[in-house]
């Protein structure tokens, strides 16, 4: 019995023992790990906790804070008319370009995953539209958009098509967003994603689908997309949370406008935190639209339970 | 070889090498010191000699010695001052900003003037300012522009200082500059900075007289005569607008979205947007205030006579359009013809006049005066020096820099206006205007940015041509918002 305790304490010992080489290595893994370190606890997550303690404050940077409790929550919902817009417009914009954008890049890495001739080049050509930086994208739609004298509606009224105004009119200037998003994004990497997905799949589910007398359309009902689902999911997701923040486009593109068209939650918070100095009130929104942000993906996994399949899991 | 230092050959090299970065810095802070204090010997002699002597034989001798010692007396005065400031602002303006400096630097040879450049975009900057103030590093020279609702929350915040004990210890003549100008910085009973960029603001159409020229007006009659009526604005209108289906060739004018537009537009016949105070949209119950809004509804949403939001093209401004001939008129002010004028590339296309509003019922000019300012920070250690660089900056020399050199349009100062309109006759135009034109009305909670958003989203949509709202409603609606913003608690 004795011994054996002593043994043990032997084995202890020697455990708590670390040696000067170890020790140098765990000093380098930290150095090496210092500068994230610093920059998630000094950057991101210090300045996320200081902005949930002032969204319970009003606080305009220039004064101490001065604590209201719920106050600016309660104010997001009883006495802002913007916070229902900015919400409406947003959810518009998300419901409009997340099925178009995801079902649009899967279509077209299905395409491109044809085998082809010049299949590279056309990847490439889908791809490069996605190098382009959003805020000169808009500029250049801006100009192909012109109401009056735009190569697109020169172009609808030569085929006899009354032109809509685009980024001028109330009902328009949402949907010319997301048609200058998608340019942007359907052949970026997301279909990348898409199409690192498809050619994941196993060759011998097609030839077993080919055998059973599948075609085409039904190869990729029946294998295809069950098998791209994970990543059908994983895109959904990351497209859901970038079309909720949305702002680079209006910001530029319409300023919110025309009569608020295009005044997304982005730009309400941006608004509020750098133009009225409403920081307390404008955390409050943010911290809001995190928890939305969270609580959509969270009820996403949920779902995907019942419609993504993980082949051999 | 090795050649082996010691510690003691170390130190005295050390020593040495600190030395002589310090001898270099030094010798010229004294250089200067001794060429101000050499006249002032001179002249102090000179003085003595001329009492001692008692011939003076001519009034005009004795005269010119008293005025240089009194001048070098100042100089004298002006070198003992020490200290250092730091000039914050957001646009590079060479070589005005250096010029500035250096000419200060020759009248306070112990002060030095740092020169701190924002980020271009004005707005930007303060957003940026009001950060660096939270952290205490905002400098002893700002301009927070009223033009830009930004002055009233400085001074709100305790940001700037009012200056009128600076102006009074200076004993400054506030007359050299618009008695409007300085009227833009007073505020709770109080001056808070002194003129910088100033123009007469949305007070006339910027016209190309080519597009009246086409339909027969022959000749305008000069603007100074405010002798163009509503009718013949209307009818110019209306003739020179050319369109043929969808395509507009020509528009006959464009309106001024934005607060400025809005509060002039209610301005043209006698009204108001908000009340002087600051607390009330009053537009809303004004026939006077309508009539002026409703004349542009009509001609926007009714006759679809200006281009929608953007159809000029991006990027393409009100004065490249009118420049280029695709524009008859448009409601801006003095820095906008200028700009119009200077975009004109064919003649035959375009030829830039203005017509200033007509006088309302009560001889005032619907206007509004456009300007910014110069401040000193609230808590400069200097304040003094620091009022003095400001004085500095917008003095005629410092003013006629800022427009020539500086790229901005200041018409701030009457005695710099006969320089500039000799290089831009157009100006001589706005001259009553400048003198006389009406202030801008600040909501009361220093809420100037919402009030800005408000006008311009809401004005936006009551004069949206492609979706109409009725005038009444879109009025409603506007008016509504704009009470939401000034019943907010202050900023």
């Amino acid at each position: 019995m004795d011994s054996t305790i002593t043994a043990q304490i032997a084995i202890t010992r020697a455990k708590r023992r670390i040696s000067p080489a170890v020790i140098r290595e765990n000093v380098n893994g930290y150095l090496f790990l210092a500068p994230w370190l610093i920059g998630f606890f000094g950057l991101f997550l210090g300045p996320a906790l200081a902005s949930l303690y002032f969204s319970f404050t009003q606080y305009d940077v220039l004064s101490p804070s001065k604590w209201i409790g719920v106050g600016n929550y309660v104010k997001m919902f009883t006495a802002d008319n913007l916070f229902y817009t900015s919400l409406a417009r947003t959810l518009y914009f998300t419901g409009l370009s997340v099925p178009l954008g995801v079902f649009g890049s899967m279509v077209l890495a299905i395409l491109l995953n044809m085998k082809l001739k010049g299949t590279v080049i056309y990847r490439t050509l889908f791809f490069m539209p996605s190098l382009v930086p959003l805020v000169s994208a808009v500029v250049l739609w801006l100009w192909l958009l012109n109401p009056d004298w735009g190569i697109v509606n020169n172009a609808l009224r030569y085929i006899g098509i009354k032109p809509p105004a685009w980024f001028a009119d109330r009902n328009w200037a949402l949907p010319s967003l997301v048609m200058v998003g998608l340019w942007g994004s359907i052949g970026g990497t997301r279909m990348i994603i898409f199409l690192a997905g498809l050619q994941g799949i196993p060759e011998e589910l097609y030839d077993a689908a080919a055998i059973d007398g599948a075609n085409t359309w039904n190869r990729i009902r029946h294998v295809t997309i069950p098998l791209l689902s994970p990543t059908i999911f994983f895109n959904l997701v990351l497209a859901i949370i970038g079309a909720l923040q949305a702002f680079q486009g209006a910001f530029v593109a319409t300023e919110g406008g025309p009569a608020y068209a295009t005044w997304f939650f982005g730009l309400h918070i941006y608004k509020h935190a750098f133009d009225y100095w409403n920081m307390g009130y404008a955390s409050a929104l943010a911290w809001f639209f995190a928890v939305v942000i969270i609580g959509l993906t969270i009820l996403q996994q949920r779902l995907s339970t019942k419609w993504v399949f993980y082949y051999g899991a | 070889m090795e050649t082996r230092l010691s510690r003691r050959t170390l130190l005295k090299a050390g020593a040495l090498l600190a030395g002589g970065v310090l001898a270099g810095c030094a010798p010229k802070v004294v250089e200067v010191t001794k060429i101000v204090e050499k006249p002032v010997e001179k002249i102090v002699e000179k003085t003595v000699v001329v009492e001692k002597e008692k011939v003076v034989k001519e009034t005009v001798v004795q005269e010119k010695v008293v005025k240089e010692t009194v001048v070098v007396d100042a100089a004298a005065k002006r070198a003992e001052v020490k200290g250092k400031i730091v000039w914050d602002t957001f646009r590079a303006n060479p070589p005005w900003d250096k010029d500035r400096l250096d000419s200060f630097k020759q009248l306070y040879p112990n002060v030095e003037v740092e020169l701190r450049m924002g980020v271009a975009d004005q707005q930007a900057n303060y957003a940026k300012w009001y950060a660096m103030e939270a952290a205490g590093d905002l400098g002893d020279v700002l301009q927070f522009d009223p033009s830009h609702f930004h002055f009233w929350r400085a001074a709100d915040k305790n940001i700037i200082m009012p200056i009128d004990d600076l102006v009074a210890a200076d004993n400054t003549d506030l007359t050299q500059w618009y008695e409007q100008f300085v009227n833009m910085s007073r505020y709770k009973g109080k001056l808070w900075g002194l003129p910088s960029w100033g123009w007469s603001g949305f007070d006339c159409l910027v016209v190309n007289e080519v597009a009246l020229n086409e339909i027969g007006v022959k000749e305008l009659p000069d603007p100074q005569q405010y002798a163009v009526t509503w009718d013949q604005i209307l009818e110019w209108i209306h003739k020179s607008h050319k369109a043929s289906g969808d395509k507009v060739e020509r528009y006959g004018f464009n309106w001024a979205g934005g607060e400025a537009g809005f509060t002039v537009m209610c301005r043209w016949f006698g009204g108001e947007l908000i009340n002087p105070e600051g607390t009330k949209t009053v537009f809303q119950d004004d026939e006077k205030a309508l009539k002026g809004l409703r004349m542009v509804y009509d001609l926007v949403v009714k006759e679809k006579l200006a281009p929608a939001p953007g159809a000029l093209g991006q990027g393409v401004s009100n004065e490249i359009a009118c420049a280029e001939g695709r524009l008859t008129m448009y409601h801006c002010g003095s820095l906008c013809a200028v700009n119009a004028q200077k975009a004109v590339k064919d003649n035959t296309k375009a030829k830039i006049t203005v017509i200033l509003f007509p006088k309302r019922e009560d001889g005032k000019i619907p206007s509004q005066i456009r300007g910014g300012a110069w401040q000193v920070h609230k808590t400069s250690k200097y304040p003094m020096i620091a009022y003095q660089f400001i004085k500095h900056l917008t003095s005629k020399e410092g003013c006629l820099g800022f427009n020539l050199f500086g790229g901005n349009t200041a018409l701030v100062r009457p005695d710099v206006l006969p320089l500039l309109i000799a290089q831009i006759p157009m100006y001589k135009h706005f001259l009553n205007n400048l003198a006389n034109g009406m202030v801008i009305h600040a909501p009361a909670n220093s809420r100037g940015r919402e009030y800005t958003d408000a006008i311009a989203q809401n004005g936006a949509k009551l004069m949206d041509a492609i979706k109409p709202v009725p005038f009444e409603q879109g009025v409603k609606e506007m008016a509504a918002e704009i009470q939401k913003v000034l019943d907010t608690p202050p900023a």
